[in-house]
């Protein structure tokens, strides 16, 4: 029988910045076992409810995490909204829908620049991180800010979008389209590419189920599930599928992300298309009273926001169940049998948030 | 868009059998929380199947113990452990058990009372 040994990966390693720790039991290359550890940077969001009132507690929801900034506050607005019962204008739900398919943009492109970086091409990540910025300048000029929008409020958004802009989105789209496809087909066909990914962490469609997990993890396995099909913000009325894949593993998971990239410029297209004329924030008065547990689909994957209110200004539990949470059983899966230098490639391709995680 | 969300009260020692009866109509476990009342906690088990939003809620008074849901929900063990450190909530029979090691906190179970300061906030 081989010896084991444990390796630490983390919680500083050069392919994930973010604090997480994962104690690798090995035999021989083989990992055989993994124990994860979080809360390095816990900040304790969740519990600042207590001290914040529920019109305050919207930008600290945004500053959960700053790659779906948009979504938090989105998700923490739309459950205070179910619960006093605030329905928003037609025009601010194209907005959001505009600001999140924008995020995921920016967050998939984020990803992939990452993944280009963790096995070494360093020209492809900084090709795909410079058509990112694109979206980053859009976004500024759609909310004022790249990474803390402050865009979202209770009732609907504060900033509206003018003509001029709705036309420059447009015209950067499609721009930006063939240049996204460009370095698409290296993530899909370079030999160099494919043999870091395909074949590497196979999750199976029962594994991905059982294991609870979520977003293009579970979609790159063969399950079709997209909060979007909710129909929250206005996705109810737009057209669009779910991306899903069925080989399930990191190359799947790297397709079904480079797909969503432009079913995201085509939400878009089609929300500035539909986009209604009228105000874009609905006036509410009183405190919430009740709870909802509202769901969106972030870039990562179904996010969860419990909120509980009791009639005052300050809520009684507001609860985040981030989508990188929820993948943490299928990432300990899919690493238990890989190969230790394969490890860096795998929890990447989950897409991990540690800040999300970390609320 | 309301969706429309079903939250069932039931008592701890159905838990487990409920959450067998929801597998077997196909429901995935969306989630565990925890909210923490005047006398204990509650714990919200949160299903979804097609789109139909389930919760089940237990009340849990203090020293009272709650059975893992692992052997049903295997992905169960992630939040499991989470309330079992953040809350103190003693689960039973816990096939993955980190023992605390999970969350690396400076204060444990944070979540275990409401501090005295936030309390003259408000």
């Amino acid at each position: 029988m081989s010896e084991r040994m444990i390796i630490p990966f983390g919680p500083q390693h050069p392919v994930l910045p973010e604090p997480i720790h994962l104690s690798l039991v090995l035999e021989n290359e083989k990992v055989v076992d993994v124990l994860p550890s979080i809360g390095f940077v816990h900040r304790g969001l969740e519990k600042l409810v207590e001290k914040k009132d529920f019109l305050e507690y919207t930008f600290v929801a945004e500053r959960i995490c700053g790659i779906c900034s948009y979504m938090h506050g989105m998700g923490y607005c739309q459950a205070i909204e179910n619960i006093m019962n605030i329905e928003i204008p037609g025009r601010a739900s194209f907005l959001r829908v505009i600001g999140a398919e924008f995020s995921r943009i920016h967050s998939h492109l984020l990803w992939l620049g990452l993944c280009a970086d963790a096995f070494g091409f360093e020209s492809l990540f900084m090709h795909t991180w410079k058509l990112r910025e694109q979206i980053l300048d859009l976004m500024e000029e759609m909310t004022g800010g790249r990474v803390i929008f402050s865009s979202v409020k209770i009732g609907g958004v504060k900033k509206d979008v003018d003509d001029s802009l709705l036309s420059k989105i447009n015209d950067v789209l499609l721009e930006l389209e063939p240049q996204v496809k460009e370095i698409s087909s290296v993530f899909l066909e370079s030999i160099t590419v494919r043999h870091r990914l395909e074949g590497v962490g196979v999750l199976t469609q029962d594994e991905a189920v059982s294991l609870g997990a979520v977003g293009p993890m579970l979609r790159a396995s063969g399950i079709n599930q997209d909060m979007r099909k909710l129909g929250y913000a206005a996705y109810a009325e737009l057209d669009f599928e779910p991306i899903i894949d069925t080989e399930g593993d990191s190359m799947a998971r790297c397709r079904v992300r480079i797909k969503e990239i432009f079913q995201s410029m085509d939400l878009i297209r089609q929300a500035v298309a539909k986009l209604p004329q009228g105000p874009i924030a609905a006036p509410f008065k009183g405190n919430p009273d009740g709870e909802y547990f509202s769901r969106l689909e972030q870039p990562r994957g179904e996010v969860i926001y419990y909120v509980k209110g009791n009639g005052t200004k300050f809520l009684d539990r507001m609860r985040v169940r981030t989508p990188t949470f929820a993948n943490l059983p299928a990432l300990i899966k899919v690493l238990k049998g890989c190969d230790l230098a394969d490890v860096p490639i795998l929890i990447l391709t989950i897409d991990p948030c540690i800040s999300c995680t970390e609320r | 868009m309301l969706e429309k969300q079903i939250t069932e009260e039931i008592e701890i020692d159905k838990l487990f059998s409920r959450c067998a009866e929801l597998k077997f109509c196909g429901y995935r476990l969306v989630q565990i929380g925890c909210t923490r009342t005047v006398s204990g906690v509650e714990i919200n088990y949160s299903f979804d199947n097609n789109f139909q939003f389930l919760n089940l809620r237990i009340s849990c008074e203090k020293d009272q113990t709650v059975p893992s849901i692992q052997s049903v929900y295997e992905c169960a063990f992630i939040y499991e452990n989470e309330i079992a450190e953040l809350f103190g909530i003693t689960i039973t029979d816990m096939k993955i058990n980190f023992n605390g090691l999970l969350y690396k906190a400076a204060v444990s179970t944070p979540f275990g009372e409401t501090a005295a300061e936030t309390k003259a906030v408000r």
